[in-house]
């Protein structure tokens, strides 16, 4: 594990972070962050609420704009991109470029409530990627076939368990096949007994796929199994960060250990 | 002096076709509404200040003055620069024109009030701006909208008597035509004011339906 961790650092790393700030007016969120991540890394963020966990996921899904800092996706400057020879600050076309390598997976789903499973899977590869519809149905079939949903294709979102719901969303993300995806407490929201079949769905993919994928969670044993890398953040800051096997037994820092110790218990 | 049924009887028809001329005048004004209502409150969120700030001022331009101000401006005023139209169009452009700085507060309400989660699955999406309108957005937001946008086309419908005032043969052009022709106004504005009450509490039952199908009971 530790070796395979070391080799991925190796390659050119496929989303950097460089002294990143974000406040929201007086509170500040990120606080000179550096991030890098390797491809097919994958990285558990954990921290106490308020540290900055969430924000950064939206901040790589441009969600959120940087007060300062640098944001390099592939190599490509997210915020900013070269027009006659000058870095000028990023138009809607170049947004809509880094987009294509990011998607997204939220604590509320965020489902089409107004379209059927079908329809919430294929609208965005039909609209954005410009597959026809039996493309687009096709790649649907084979995302239901992989959450276990296959028998849903015609169901609303309200007629589906949170667990259910969280599986498509996660199908939706898919259908767009970007190289990042990004988890932002996809169990929160989900009653105890529905969280073990989406993290079953996460942990298919992360064996059978290569994509990147940054992960905020609260169940450690969860971040342990999948993860790569473990980033302990704390008031915008990462502490700590570590192979899940040194950051679960022995974290060096007083805070991770404290922080640790509190989660565990409950 | 006592009420001439003889007389109601013989002006019906010339009545009833004003009638349809009311209800056409009134539906066509709620279309342009419904359009151009949706136009502003687009511009109002673009993300080009001037843009939005224009539209802003033109939606309180337009609500702050009267209709029947705006009806002769069309119909007098513009004709010399150019532009004329017959009086049912003009009339009809009027009705809309007004009420679309209504019906823009309606959209804008409505699409306020979607979730945030729902831009955000569609940014996440990669949807473009008017892919997320087309297939996010308003779809999900005009729903709700539909009786408050009922509300209005009742109350375009009560308005079109304003256009008595540049010709349009509506109603109560026609109800003064015939009362000027037998110097008899009683049994005319009678008739009209009845036919107005028959498609007023129909339009409102109308509106009550719409109101049970369209927003949720919680």
């Amino acid at each position: 594990m530790s070796q395979q961790s070391r080799r991925k650092l190796e390659v050119d790393p496929i989303l950097r972070m460089r002294r990143v700030r974000k406040s929201y007016g007086d509170l500040l969120v990120l606080d000179d962050l550096d991030l890098e991540v390797a491809p097919s890394e994958r990285i558990a963020l954990i921290g106490p609420s308020g540290s900055g966990k969430s924000t950064i996921l939206r901040i790589l899904m441009t969600l959120e704009r940087v007060d300062s800092g640098e944001i390099q996706i592939e190599g490509e400057s997210v915020w900013t991109y070269l027009h006659k020879g000058a870095q000028v600050p990023a138009n809607e076309q170049h947004l809509r470029k880094i987009r294509r390598k990011v998607g997204m997976i939220f604590q509320q789903f965020n489902l089409f409530p107004h379209m059927n499973v079908l329809r919430n899977l294929t609208e965005a590869p039909v609209r954005v990627l410009g597959l026809s519809s039996e493309e687009a149905r096709g790649r649907a079939l084979e995302l239901l076939e992989l959450i276990g949903l296959t028998d849903k294709i015609d169901a609303y979102p309200a007629q589906l368990s949170g667990g259910q719901k969280q599986r498509v969303a996660i199908a939706r993300a898919l259908a767009m096949r970007p190289r990042i995806m990004l988890f932002d407490e996809v169990t929160s929201a989900l009653d105890p007994e529905l969280v073990g079949e989406v993290l079953n769905v996460l942990r298919r993919l992360a064996r059978d796929s290569n994509i990147t994928m940054l992960i905020v969670t609260h169940h450690m044993r969860f971040a342990q199994d999948i993860a790569d890398r473990v980033v302990f953040l704390e008031a915008g800051r990462i502490v700590e960060e570590g192979l899940p096997e040194v950051m679960f037994s022995r974290p060096s820092h007083p805070r991770t250990r404290e922080f640790l110790e509190s989660v565990l218990e409950q | 002096m006592s009420f001439d049924w003889n007389l109601v009887l013989e002006i019906l028809p010339a009545l009833l076709s004003a009638f349809l001329v009311t209800v056409q005048a009134s539906l066509l004004g709620m279309a342009v509404a419904l359009l151009l209502g949706l136009v502003w409150a687009l511009l109002r969120r673009s993300g080009n200040r001037l843009v939005a700030w224009s539209a802003t001022w033109t939606i309180e331009f337009i609500r702050s003055t009267p209709l029947l101000v705006q009806v002769y401006f069309l119909f007098y005023v513009l004709p010399s620069f150019g532009l004329s139209w017959s009086p049912l169009v003009t009339g009809v452009i009027a009705l809309g024109l007004h009420y679309s700085a209504y019906t823009a507060e309606v959209y804008r309400t409505g699409i306020d009030n979607l979730p945030k989660g729902q831009w955000e699955a569609a940014m996440a999406l990669n949807l473009g701006r008017f892919d997320t309108y087309r297939s996010v957005v308003l779809p999900q937001a005009i729903p709700p909208m539909i009786p408050a946008l009922g509300n209005y086309l009742v109350a375009i419908f009560k308005e079109t008597p304003v256009l008595a005032a540049i010709t349009v043969n509506e109603l109560l052009q026609t109800a003064k035509l015939i009362g000027a022709d037998s110097f008899r106004y009683l049994e005319p504005l009678t008739v009209v004011g009845i036919l107005f009450l028959i498609a007023s509490l129909l339009s409102a039952r109308l509106v009550e339906k719409l109101e049970a199908r369209f927003v949720p009971t919680e």
